[in-house]
C-alpha cells in the first residue's frame, strides 16, 4: 500500500493549516488534535503509519497554531499533540517542549503525546527534565518485553528500555504515563504475555492494552500464513490466533487482563495503595515469576467475592462482554468506589496472602 | 465531507485535506466543500437529511477506530437510496481503521476508496471528475475505484 513517493504532499506545510484557516469554530471545544508530523521512521509490522517516510510541519506553523488555540479556544482543556514520538527530533523538541510547559502553566492546559520507548533508551536527560511537567501525559508504547517478538516485528528490541524508564522516573516524576502493549503478537505466547503485563505493573505506571489488528497494507497483513494468523473477519479484525498463541489462550489472556488490570486500575487511584502495592508484589519475587500480576490477579478474586466490592467487579464483568478486546483506562467505572474500605480490603488480602501463600517458587 | 472522530473534537484530518484540495491551483472555485459533523460518537442521526439538503455530488466518509463501519456503510446506502448519483469516498482512516478491501467490495454502495494519506490521489480524483483529466490511476495504489459490487480499473464515468 506504500504509494509512491509522488503521490504524498513532500512537505506537508503545503497542507493549508485548519486552524489559521479558520475552518472550525474553536469556542466550544475543550479538546483538540495539533497535527506535529506525518509518517514515521519505523517501519513496525503490525503498524501503516511508517509506509510513508516521516514529514514534520515546521515549528513557525505548529507555534502561530498553538497561539490561535489559545487565544480562540476560551474552553480548552486539553491538547493531543499528533506524533508518533515527541522526542525523535531532538531539535524540535527543545523548542516545542517549553512552549507547552509555558501554555500548560499559564492556561492549565493538558497535553498528551506519544513517545518511542527508543528515544527513551537514548538517555536525554535534558528533555526528561523538559517533560517534567503535571499537565503532560505521554503513551510510550513498549508492546512487548519479548526480543525475539519485537525484532520480528521490526522492532530494536526492549535493551535500554527498563534504565530508559528509570531515568525517566528520576528526571520527569511529574509526568503522567501510560504504557502499550499489544496482546496476540505473532511468536509471543503467554507466559511472554504475563512477563509484560506483571512488567508494566512493577513500574506503578498506567497501562494500555491493544489487542492485535490486522490491517490492511500492514506487513503482518501481507505475511498472515507465516505466521498462523487468524482474524475475527468483521470490524475491526482482531486476531483470534497467531502461530505460538492459539485461540483458547489467546482468550485466557484476554480474561486475564482485565481482571488483573481491575485491582490494579483501584489500586492506583491512591498513591499509598499503590507504593504499598509495589514493595508488597515486589517480595513477592523469589517466589513467583510474575509477582505483579499474580499479587494483582489474586487481588482482584479476593476484591470479587468481598461484600463491598463484589458488585462493582460483576458489573465490570458485564461491561466487558459487549465491549471492545482492547483494555484502556476508562475501561470500568470506580467512580464511587471507597478509598478507606479499598484500604482496608487491601490490608485484609495481605494478611491472608502471605498467611496461605506456600514458600519457595511456584 | 463528513466528519466522524471523536464530536468532542474539530475534524482535523478531514479538514486537512478541504484546505488542501481548496488550495490547489486546477481546482480553485471550482469546488465548493462543506462539512457535516455528527452529533455524538458512532451516531449519524439526523446526518442523511443535512448532508442530502446541501445537494451534494460528492460525499466523503472517515474511517475511524470509535466508530462502527457497519452504521458508515447503512448511512452511504440511504444516501444512495435517495440519490444513486452521489459518488461516495472513504478517505483518511485513523491508522488503526483502515478497512477491508472485500468490505468495501460487499458494502455495494462506496465508489472510492483512499488509504493513507488522501489529498494527492483526492486531487487527481478531482481532477478527474471537475476537469476531465483522465488516466493517472495507474500510479495510486491506495486509490481504489468500485461499480456497484465490483472493483473496477478507473472511476466511473
Amino acid at each position: 500500500m506504500r504509494s509512491p513517493a509522488a503521490n504524498i504532499v513532500q512537505d506537508i506545510n503545503d497542507i493549508p493549516s485548519p486552524y489559521l484557516n479558520g475552518v472550525f469554530d474553536l469556542k466550544k471545544y475543550r479538546v483538540v488534535d495539533l497535527l506535529l508530523s506525518r509518517g514515521c521512521k519505523w517501519r513496525c509490522s503490525y503498524c501503516i503509519i511508517g509506509e510513508n517516510p516521516l514529514r514534520y510541519f515546521s515549528f513557525d506553523r505548529i507555534k502561530a497554531e498553538l497561539e490561535v488555540l489559545v487565544k480562540k479556544a476560551p474552553e480548552l482543556s486539553t491538547i493531543s499533540l499528533i506524533t508518533t514520538d515527541l522526542l525523535e527530533n531532538e531539535k524540535f523538541a527543545l523548542k516545542l517542549l517549553p512552549l507547552m510547559r509555558e501554555i500548560s502553566w499559564k492556561r492549565g492546559i493538558k497535553f498528551i503525546f506519544d513517545i518511542n520507548v527508543n528515544s527513551l533508551s537514548a538517555r536525554n536527560i535534558e528533555l526528561m527534565k523538559l517533560l517534567n511537567c503535571a499537565d503532560f501525559e505521554a503513551e510510550i508504547g513498549v508492546q512487548s518485553r519479548n526480543n525475539e517478538v519485537l525484532f520480528s516485528c521490526g522492532r530494536p528490541g526492549s535493551k535500554g528500555i527498563e534504565e530508559g524508564f528509570e531515568l525517566l522516573k528520576k528526571h520527569a516524576p511529574g509526568l503522567s504515563v501510560t504504557i502499550g502493549i499489544i496482546r496476540g503478537l505473532p511468536g509471543d505466547d503467554i507466559n511472554g504475555y504475563k512477563n509484560a503485563l506483571s512488567w508494566v505493573f512493577s513500574t506503578g505506571y498506567d497501562l494500555q492494552v491493544r489487542h492485535l489488528r490486522i490491517l490492511p497494507g500492514s506487513r503482518l497483513e501481507k505475511n498472515k500464513k507465516q505466521y498462523g494468523i487468524e482474524i475475527i473477519k468483521k470490524y475491526p479484525y482482531f486476531v483470534s490466533s497467531v502461530n505460538t498463541i492459539p485461540r483458547k489462550n489467546m482468550l485466557k489472556m484476554v480474561r486475564l487482563t482485565e481482571d488483573a488490570c481491575f485491582s490494579y486500575k483501584m489500586i492506583r487511584m491512591s498513591k499509598a495503595l499503590k507504593d504499598n502495592f509495589l514493595t508488597s508484589a515486589s517480595e513477592l519475587k523469589n517466589n513467583s515469576e510474575y509477582p505483579h500480576l499474580e499479587f494483582a490477579e489474586k487481588f482482584t478474586i479476593w476484591l470479587g467475592k468481598s461484600r463491598k466490592f463484589g458488585k462493582i467487579y460483576r458489573d465490570y464483568n458485564q461491561k466487558r462482554k459487549s465491549e471492545t478486546l482492547d483494555w484502556e483506562l476508562d475501561y470500568g467505572s470506580f467512580e464511587n468506589v471507597s478509598l478507606r474500605a479499598l484500604l482496608v480490603e487491601f490490608v485484609k488480602f495481605k494478611s491472608s496472602w502471605k498467611a496461605t501463600k506456600p514458600a519457595g517458587k511456584r | 465531507m463528513i466528519g466522524t472522530g471523536d464530536p468532542s473534537k474539530p475534524p482535523l484530518l478531514i479538514s486537512c485535506v478541504k484546505t488542501y484540495l481548496e488550495s490547489r491551483d486546477s481546482l480553485k472555485n471550482k469546488i465548493k466543500i462543506t462539512q457535516v459533523y455528527p452529533g455524538g460518537k458512532g451516531v449519524f442521526d439526523g446526518v442523511k437529511e443535512e448532508v442530502l439538503k446541501k445537494k451534494p455530488d460528492m460525499v466523503t466518509v472517515t474511517p475511524h477506530e470509535d466508530w462502527d463501519n457497519a452504521s458508515m456503510y447503512e448511512l452511504c446506502r440511504d444516501l444512495k437510496k435517495a440519490d444513486e448519483n452521489i459518488i461516495i469516498v472513504f478517505c483518511s482512516e485513523t491508522e488503526r481503521n483502515r478497512v477491508m478491501l472485500e468490505e468495501v467490495e460487499n458494502s455495494k454502495v462506496v465508489d472510492h476508496l483512499i488509504y493513507g494519506e488522501a489529498e494527492v490521489p483526492f486531487e487527481k480524483l478531482l481532477n478527474y471528475y471537475v476537469n476531465g483529466v483522465d488516466g493517472v490511476w495507474a500510479n495510486i495504489p491506495n486509490l481504489k475505484f468500485f461499480t456497484a459490487s465490483k472493483k473496477c480499473a478507473k472511476p466511473r464515468s
